[in-house]
């Protein structure tokens, strides 16, 4: 790597990227409870219709929003049979989901030609996916000659849409709205009798957080300049589930930190790999070995997290809170 | 369109069904034992392929031996993960959700160790099977090894859980792990044995994977999802849900491959039968076929 | 006037008849017993006027409304609440937000509103707070308000189920056992406070309970079930004297 800085500039993008993954799981998983295994799916989704979309010569910013429409429409559809499940269930079912969704894009072109083909007896030509071979994906950003500049719009994009996705999450978690989805996380049947119409809620975090992965995807994307169902794979999701539980379920700057943290050893692997040149081990087998063995040990001996889920802070709670202390 | 050679697909059904029952039993006791879905067990099948692989091939030893290899190394590796990992997890509290990321991450460990030693790319045992052919059927040395294993596996098991103490234990808490807790059962070395044997029979399904076709590391977890499919239609937990449910995917798969080929269709495509399965199942009737096996009544 | 009429309300589990042709009528503002051996039906009955399970037949009529085949929150809509016999607190949340999420008709719960009406959120919930606080101070809770709720002691816990309860301005509510688990002064205390309540707010309470002594200190009227059939309703003093209670009933009082 001759150029030190396309390296940090490459590990801060993706520190952003997956810092907006990491909320959209923290706003299904953290606050509502609702453990959906299949991110990489929705990732995927927003990447491919970024990619599409910028193929057909949209504007970036509709881009942009189409990848954050479909992923949210297709988390929403999903979650109409996934939500009756109770909690396992709805995680393989989510899993299984992904894998599917994988499977069903490296074959979409091909299904596509065969069909084609049975029907009208001409063999026709379907590129829409790339099937195994992928898809090169256009950048929204587009500045010949300065690479510097270059790096920082695209930085600027990223942890734009991601100070917005704070906000956006925070707004919603520090909210009488966000007291409901921690009250479904606790006790569902409990928070049906009190009234509230727990199916709604989820089905609303489901779309929220499918369209914010999308997003996510949809960023990716774009500045690798690559994808393929390869890239989507189950990893993926345990990677984004690794942030969410190292940094602190429920705790929306815990898992902007775990985003942090799990890249920045995706990144030690990839400048060893690229640096060392030949070693007698594969750095990525070692980082997903030790990623794998983390993940356990935080579970046994830190399992909230490095930054504890705190109360849930509205403007009359904090006032009535702090006469409390003072009285 | 090709003619459709039905004793073959039964055939080959049967091989696809033998392997799902030996991936998928411990898959479905141990998800009921110790009540959450381990995703590791994906990693014993493929430990299971490449133990099988370094004694035969790299090793040169007889296949019997390679047999016995991948079975010991994958019950050995389940019964640590057990004791290391998850029982320790549990005892201190963990939710099943934690518990089942636990599995994901011990997963990888496991899985990129084994893509460590043998590195990533296909490895195929070159063992020549006797090869017979009756009428439109081809059956070959390796489909009589899987056949039998799967017999005398399914005829042990029947053996093991209706005429021994242990056996009776296993059914008793796989069915209700409170009850079998209230009536004084050691559930911890019930879980232990269970997990010991369902990880072996998972070894021995990844071996005969790697003897069919190669060893790669995803190849556990190209199974899972059909052992799943198998342990939910089959209903959680229990055996002889598994022996049935194992070979109506079998035969389901099977015939997709027909269809879809037929169709000019990529064959990978069979790979829905088992997500729709799991789909339907959980949405219709989430306890599977298990409650009609006995007659509708959870004893 | 009945507020709540129950009319041949029946339920089987399997084959065992939980609730069999049950008729009961409630009175508005009275606190009325509910009593009868484990396993009568009478947390059935709770869960079938409440919504959590359907009936198999018969007709629950609210305030001159039919309502059984309504979904539970379309009950709780309609001002009945009911406490559980182990109570299901939030436990992670803390006692205020406990209060506040038993509130009915909240704007800032729905997504639109959290994000776009802040402004009118936030006076409302200013207005739900101190409603909250007061019930707290009513019920003697207020120095716990901010604590997480797994740290109250079990008859906290009790007296938080009964304040969540009369957040929601309810008209009726049911409470099952409201004081299983706490001591025999305690039990007294907490019947004073749904006594107060009941005389500040005109709330009707409908009581599972199965500390009979404390129970008729202060009950109106007491309905007695055995075996999933209604077989006493009347005046708490004739329950002791009425022949089938006996046969049924008391030798369970004593035993207890």
């Amino acid at each position: 790597m001759s150029d030190p800085s396309i390296f940090v500039m490459h590990i801060a993008f993706r520190i952003g990227v997956y810092g907006i993954a990491a909320l959209s799981l923290n706003i299904e998983y953290g606050y509502t409870g609702l453990s959906n295994f299949g991110k990489a799916a929705f990732l995927m989704m927003g990447a491919y219709t970024a990619a599409i979309a910028v193929e057909n010569g949209l504007h970036p910013v509709i881009a942009i929003v189409l990848s954050i429409v479909v992923a949210g429409f297709i988390g929403l559809s999903a979650s109409l049979f996934a939500l009756k499940f109770r909690e396992d269930y709805l995680a393989i079912t989510m899993l299984a989901f992904a894998e599917i969704s994988r499977l069903i894009l490296r074959n979409f072109d091909d299904s596509v030609r065969a069909l084609t083909k049975l029907i009208t007896g001409v063999e026709g030509y379907t590129n829409i996916f790339g099937g195994v071979h992928g898809k090169v994906v256009r950048s929204f950003v587009s500045i010949p000659g300065d690479y510097r500049l270059y790096n920082i719009v695209q930085l600027t994009l990223v942890y734009g849409l991601l100070a917005s996705s704070y906000v956006f999450v925070r707004l919603l978690s520090d909210s009488p709205y966000g007291r409901v989805l921690r009250a479904i996380r606790e006790d569902e049947l409990a928070s049906q009798t009190l009234g509230k119409k727990t199916w709604v809620y989820k089905m609303q975090i489901i779309g929220l957080g499918s369209a914010l992965a999308g997003l996510a995807g949809a960023l990716n994307a774009q500045f690798e300049g690559y994808i393929s169902p390869e890239s989507f794979q189950p990893h993926l999701t345990f990677a984004i589930w690794m942030m969410v539980i190292l940094g602190g379920v429920g705790n929306n700057l815990g898992v902007l930190l775990g985003a942090t943290l799990v890249e920045s050893i995706e990144a030690i692997a990839l400048f060893v790999k690229s640096f060392f040149g030949y070693l007698p081990f594969d750095p990525v087998n070692i980082q997903w070995i030790f990623v794998g063995a983390s993940i356990i040990a935080i579970i046994a001996f830190k399992p909230r997290g490095l930054l504890e889920e705190r109360p849930i802070k509205t403007p009359a709670v904090e006032v009535a809170r702090i006469g409390y202390t003072k009285g | 369109m090709l003619p459709l050679n039905l004793p073959q697909i039964f055939f080959n059904s049967i091989i696809t069904g033998s392997i799902f029952m030996l991936a998928a039993i411990g898959l479905s006791l141990s998800y009921s034992l110790s009540r959450f879905p381990n995703f590791t067990h994906a990693e014993y099948i493929t430990l299971g392929g490449y133990v099988g692989y370094l004694l035969s091939e790299q090793l040169g030893m007889p296949l019997y031996v390679a047999f016995i290899a991948s079975f010991l190394g994958s019950s050995l590796l389940s019964l640590a993960s057990y004791n290391v990992v998850f029982k320790p997890l549990q005892d201190r509290g963990s939710p099943l959700i934690y518990l089942m990321v636990a599995s994901i991450g011990l997963g990888l460990v496991v899985r990129h160790t084994i893509q460590q030693i043998w590195g990533g790319s296909p490895l195929t045992i070159r063992a020549i099977w006797p090869r017979w052919i009756l009428g439109h059927l081809t059956i070959t040395g390796l489909y009589i090894y899987i056949i039998t294993a799967a017999i005398v596996t399914a005829i042990a098991l029947h053996l093991l859980l209706t005429r021994t103490t242990i056996g009776k234990c296993i059914r008793a808490s796989a069915d209700n792990v409170e009850l079998a807790l209230s009536s004084g059962m050691n559930v911890s070395s019930i879980s232990r044995f269970v997990w010991l044997i369902g990880g072996g029979l998972a070894g021995l399904s990844g071996f005969f994977m790697v003897a069919i076709a190669n060893a790669i590391p995803l190849l556990g977890w190209r199974l899972l999802i059909p052992a799943f499919a198998v342990t939910i239609l089959g209903g959680i937990g229990s055996f002889y849900g598994v022996l049935i449910a194992a070979y109506i995917i079998g035969v389901a798969e099977n015939f997709s491959v027909v269809g879809l080929a037929a169709l000019g269709l990529p064959t990978d495509l069979k790979m829905l039968i088992s997500f729709v399965i799991i789909v339907v199942v959980l949405l219709v009737k989430p306890e599977g076929i298990s409650a009609s096996i006995r007659g509708g009544v959870r004893v | 006037m009945a507020i709540l009429k129950v009319k041949r309300l029946s339920k089987s589990f399997g084959g065992l008849k939980a609730v069999d042709s049950i008729d009961l009528d409630v009175e508005e503002e009275t606190i009325t017993g509910l009593i009868g051996p484990n396993g009568s039906g009478k947390t059935t009955l709770f869960n079938m006027i409440s919504g959590v399970i359907p009936r198999d037949s018969g007709e629950i009529w609210f305030r001159g409304e039919r309502i059984d085949g309504l979904k539970p929150f379309e009950i709780y809509a309609r001002g009945i609440v009911r406490s559980f016999q182990i109570p299901r607190l939030f436990w992670k949340l803390t006692v205020l937000d406990n209060m506040l999420l038993a509130a009915r008709g909240f704007n800032g719960e729905s997504l639109v509103g959290a994000i776009f009406k802040r402004g009118g959120w936030i006076l409302e919930e200013k207005r739900l707070v101190d409603k909250a606080l007061d019930i707290l101070d009513l019920l003697g809770l207020s120095d716990s308000a901010f604590k997480p709720t797994y740290q109250l002691s079990g008859g906290q816990m009790k007296l938080l189920e009964m304040g969540r309860a009369l957040m929601a301005d309810p008209k009726l509510l049911l409470l099952d056992e409201p004081t299983a688990g706490v001591n025999p002064k305690l039990a007294y205390s907490i019947f004073g406070k749904i006594e107060e309540v009941r005389r500040a707010y005109g709330t009707t309470f409908f009581v599972i309970e199965h500390r009979v002594e404390t129970l008729f200190s202060y009950a109106n009227w007491v309905y007695v079930m055995s075996n999933g059939s209604l077989i006493y309703g009347g005046k708490p003093s004739g329950v002791i004297s009425d022949s089938r209670v006996q046969k049924a009933y008391l030798g369970d009082i004593h035993a207890a």
